[in-house]
């Protein structure tokens, strides 16, 4: 994709570069750190600057449903697109992929897309009931079941090695990913809103 | 009364159409905060991160010990 290619896309191709830059960051401390085993899961780098492409016309999509022309996005439906978009794309992979073993191997993508999401709305991962537990496990499966019909065409186009401007592609949000985003927006505004959540 | 003393059977999923739930799919939220940058979202997740880290890290261990009971 040149630059050129996507001057007239709503998103520069430098705020592209900036939140890949970002993604990659946040997931290679993922490794660094031992959050997720760097023995046992490969993180495919490439792939998080078209999950950010995919995010930005996953947005785009959004947007053209659910807000009025000319505004911006917020942070709560940001973290949730953003997370479905990762989930999607599944930058991370374990060795092994039909033998996962633990819960990092089982849910790599949706803890990089839970802590990606948590951190950018500043919330903390609290476990202090046995409850908690059971919420934030919830809250993996949904990102994990998460589907993203919306993203197809470019996901084909990436597969199939055919390059389009970003600009090129039209997307109205598929009925079946209006669940999925409707539930991550509702259940990050209440934990962004949650005292501790 | 619109009360039948009839289940109406089969259940089956009937979807309700027309103008209002055209109107409610059309809706647009309210959405009025600037532009967010990437400098914003890195500050507010670097804010965070150490926590995050050691939350999932907690979940994993506590998800371990459930999965071998």
């Amino acid at each position: 994709m040149t630059g050129a290619g996507l001057s007239a896309f709503y998103a520069s191709e430098w705020a592209i570069a900036e939140r890949a830059e970002l993604l990659c960051d946040v997931a290679r401390e993922l490794l660094d750190n031992g959050t997720l085993p760097a023995d046992r899961i490969v993180l495919r780098e490439p792939r998080i600057r078209i999950l950010t492409q995919g995010y930005f016309l996953l947005n785009k999509a959004y947007k053209d449903w659910r807000i009025p022309p000319g505004h911006a996005n917020e942070k709560v439906r940001i973290a949730a697109l953003k997370a479905i978009a990762i989930a999607r794309f599944q930058p991370f992979m374990p060795l092994d992929p039909t033998n996962a073993n633990d819960f990092t191997e089982a849910r790599c993508n949706e803890i990089f897309a839970l802590v990606y999401a948590l951190g950018m709305l500043r919330c903390k991962l609290a476990l202090d009931s046995p409850g908690k537990v059971d919420l934030w496990l919830r809250i993996f499966d949904i990102i994990a079941e998460s589907t993203v019909e919306t993203l197809a065409p470019f996901i084909a186009d990436i597969n199939r090695h055919k390059q389009r401007p970003l600009e090129d592609y039209a997307l109205t949000l598929h009925d079946r990913d209006k669940l999925a985003i409707n539930s991550l927006i509702s259940i990050f505004e209440l934990v962004a809103n949650s005292p501790d959540p | 009364m619109p009360i039948t003393s009839e289940p109406d059977l089969p259940i089956r999923s009937v979807p309700i159409g027309g103008p209002a739930v055209e109107a409610l799919d059309r809706r647009k939220e309210s959405s009025s905060n600037p532009r967010i940058a990437a400098a914003e979202l890195r500050d507010s997740y670097n804010g965070v991160k150490d926590d995050l880290f050691a939350g999932i890290k907690a979940l994993a261990q506590a998800v371990s010990g459930s999965m071998q009971r």
